[in-house]
């Protein structure tokens, strides 16, 4: 009874995503090819092994960074500073040859007491609750890019966080590698499939979603669709994300 | 249609920046809800989980036990009497202690505008507008009170749309973060909407599953966390009768009250009560009870009308005057008015005229005396009552016509016979999506009995619905730290 009507849900979500992609289909421009992503589109655990260009600037809501000299570049997660949760990411190019990208990440997050309950409405809920405590999380990950073809490109993401919990939670180290496999069109749009497990040996979480990816020569909109499955229970939401990229 | 580029590039920006903005959660949803973490279980080694289950009826819970749910031997359940009229909003409000709501539901009459606000559509907005932010916010009071009640803008939408999904998602939702929760707190509190949304639309044995399904999530939840003692309690709103209701059974009370004489209107000081009868009827969703606001010199009548209405039960409205100086209460039936009784709030006193005829409004008790007016305390009237077809009547009455849970109480409530619903506000003509197979409101036990249904300690076999916080201490400091105003409701209260 729960697969069936799951199936009929999930049908569901899947036509309204499908309406907001038809009109964005609409919007077309010169052919151009897509730029690589160099920030990646799920928080925390997803990274790619892509820096932006030198002097090229990312807004975005899913991430704001800086390009370096081609090798680096410097960002922030913008969403999050505005809900307690101030933080800082820099990112190194390692390796680029054809066909693949290899980058390092080093981040800090510091959530202020509260941070948890900054949600605009009270329709979301966080399982973590810091309503007298912070917590600082320090994100080391490498991300690897590969050019399979020039419509297939794969993002792999190995990430090692650690989070001080400040006597109230438990200082802890958590593994958790993801793969994204992005298919891109000829121009503009690309659509990604989204896997991820936090915890590795110690497993905690698997992530699973699916994305759309639009981009012109200044803009890219982003929608996806993800699944948290625990031991215990499992969320699910959607996910939005536009940027402008500036130079 | 043909898109001009300026219409495409007008929506290519702002409807991505319109759903950005409204999504803005999302991020931080799907950041916050990705952190691994844990706590220390020494310092909170005992969990106490109270989940508001709307419209889950003791009944429906009987019948999960008998198919073996709850089966370990410290889960104990009670008949949880709830409020009269049996509707969520003003149920909650009542249960939670929460600020008053304008009536019994978010449509209500406020005598000091003579006007009904929130009439038709916005009243049932309220149900199913996303909460975009604490501010932009249709949602009652009472549900600040739980940690968890929604999983999305969508949910309730959802909820009503496939309920058995939504309910799946509901309950996997909740699981994730109690699981989170625990690490750092001692109390957790949650809502469920979709076992009442099942009882209007499903049969009884679908909700008795649905609850079997919570039941084992609790039990799995429980087992795959041996670091922590979790106790649960259930708690729900009102019962649910599971009558079917007919086409001709659905009531227009409109064209009801014409038949019996009474002029239904929108205002009350633009009509003269020396000339003409009139009271103003709030329609609400489908429900087994009618709320009247009239002239004060017409209560009694428009009451002793009401009751003639062949769907109508019981008509029930305070009198004018009675054999004390006490606030009285009259129970009308087939137009005449059947009972009265009489209470003081200073000695939480009742008096009953010892000639009264209970059973003519289906109490078996003996209130019989020698002469003029015999007195009963509280507790005996809910000892008496709450087996009852009218489980705990004269609270239950008193308190309807009082300022409990909402700031202008009817003037009459009209409670109707089994089987018979208020039509309600209609939406189009969206039957599938319309209460059909359940109902509740009146007075009658089968709406009135709620869950409750714990494992933290021993409780007595019925518990008045108003008195939960005392009863579970935990909870009602938990609405304090989640910054829940506490309003007292009814000082009378307490059953002991
Ligand atoms: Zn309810």
């Amino acid at each position: 009874m729960y697969f069936r009507n799951y199936l009929k849900k999930l049908t569901g979500r899947v036509f309204k995503v499908a309406v907001i992609y038809f009109l964005f289909l609409f919007v077309d421009a010169i052919p151009f090819s897509l730029a690589s992503d160099s920030i990646g589109f799920y928080p925390l655990w997803e990274t790619t092994g892509n820096v932006l260009e030198h002097r090229r600037l990312y807004l975005g809501t899913n991430g704001a960074a800086f390009g370096i000299a081609n090798t680096a570049q410097i960002g922030v997660q913008p969403v999050s500073f505005m809900y307690r949760a101030p933080n800082i990411q820099a990112k190194f190019l390692l390796f680029k040859r054809a066909p693949w990208s290899i980058a390092t990440q080093l981040g800090a997050t510091q959530m202020l007491e509260q941070a948890s309950r900054a949600f605009l409405s009270p329709m979301y809920t966080s399982r973590l609750d810091n309503p007298d405590f912070s917590i600082t999380l320090l994100p080391v990950s490498i991300g690897a890019s590969y050019d399979v073809s020039d419509w297939l490109q794969i993002h792999q993401g190995l990430t090692g966080l650690t989070l001080l919990g400040h006597g109230v939670l438990k200082d802890e180290f958590t593994p958790g590698y993801s793969v994204v496999a992005e298919l891109m069109a000829l121009n503009h749009h690309s659509a990604l499939i989204h896997v991820a497990d936090v915890g590795l040996w110690k497993h905690d979480l698997t992530l699973l979603g699916i994305s759309y990816r639009y981009q012109s020569s200044w803009f890219e909109f982003r929608l996806g669709y993800f699944y948290r499955f625990r031991s215990t229970g499992m969320q699910s939401s959607p996910l939005i994300g536009f940027g402008f990229s500036l130079s | 249609m043909k898109i001009g580029r300026t219409h495409r590039i007008i929506l290519g920006i702002t409807l991505p920046l319109s759903l950005s903005l409204a999504s803005c959660d999302w991020i931080p949803y799907a950041f916050m809800n990705s952190i691994p973490f844990h706590g220390d279980s020494a310092k909170n080694p005992d969990v106490y989980v109270y989940l508001g289950v709307d419209g889950l009826s003791y009944f429906t819970t009987q019948d999960a036990i008998k198919d073996g749910s709850f089966s370990d031997p410290q889960w104990r359940l009670a008949k949880f009497v709830t409020g009269f009229p049996g509707t969520s909003d003003a149920s909650w409000t009542r249960i939670m202690h929460t600020e008053e709501l304008g009536g019994y539901e978010f449509a209500y009459y406020d005598p000091t505008k003579d006007t009904i606000l929130n009439r038709g559509l916005v009243g049932i907005l309220e149900h199913v507008a996303p909460s975009l932010s604490s501010s932009i916010n249709f949602e009652p009071e009472y549900l600040r009170g739980f940690d968890y009640w929604a999983n999305g803008y969508s949910h309730v939408i959802n909820a009503y749309n496939d309920t058995f999904v939504s309910y799946a998602d509901s309950v996997g939702n909740l699981f994730s973060l109690l699981e989170g929760r625990a690490e750092t707190a001692t109390v957790f509190t949650a809502y469920l909407v979709e076992i009442d949304v099942m009882g209007h639309l499903q049969a009884s044995t679908d909700v008795s599953k649905a609850l079997s399904y919570l039941a084992k999530k609790i039990e799995e939840f429980k087992r795959n966390h041996p670091e922590r003692n979790f106790h649960f309690t259930l708690f729900s709103d009102h019962g649910l009768d599971f009558i079917p209701v007919e086409k001709d059974r659905l009531v227009k009370f409109e064209s009801e009250l014409q038949k019996v004489g009474v002029t239904p209107v929108d205002s009350i000081k633009s009509h003269n009560p020396s000339a003409e009868l009139f009271a103003i009827p709030v329609v609400h969703t489908r429900v087994t009870y009618m709320a009247l606001h009239t002239h004060p010199d017409l209560i009694e009548k428009i009451a002793e009308k009401t009751s003639l209405i062949p769907s109508v039960d019981l008509a029930v409205a305070h009198l004018k005057q009675g054999p004390t100086t006490a606030e009285w209460f009259g129970i009308w039936k087939d137009g005449k008015l059947a009972a009265s009784f009489g209470f003081d709030a200073n000695r939480d006193l009742y008096f009953i005229p010892s000639d009264a005829h209970f059973e003519e409004v289906g109490l078996n008790a003996d209130f019989g005396g020698s002469s003029g007016l015999r007195t009963a305390t509280d507790q005996e009237l809910f000892q008496q009552t709450k087996n009852s077809t009218y489980p705990d009547l004269f609270y239950r009455i008193r308190t309807s016509l009082s300022p409990v849970g909402c700031k202008f109480p009817a003037d009459v409530l009209a409670s109707l016979k089994p089987s018979y619903v208020s039509m309600g506000f209609q939406i189009m003509d969206a039957d599938t999506l319309t209460a059909h197979s359940g109902f509740h409101g009146s007075l009658e036990y089968r709406g009135t009995l709620g869950t409750l249904l714990t494992e933290e300690k021993e409780i007595p076999d019925a518990v008045r619905s108003d008195t939960l916080l005392d009863l579970f201490p935990r909870l009602k400091n938990h609405l304090r730290d989640r910054s829940v105003h506490f309003v007292e409701g009814d000082k009378n209260a307490a059953t002991e």
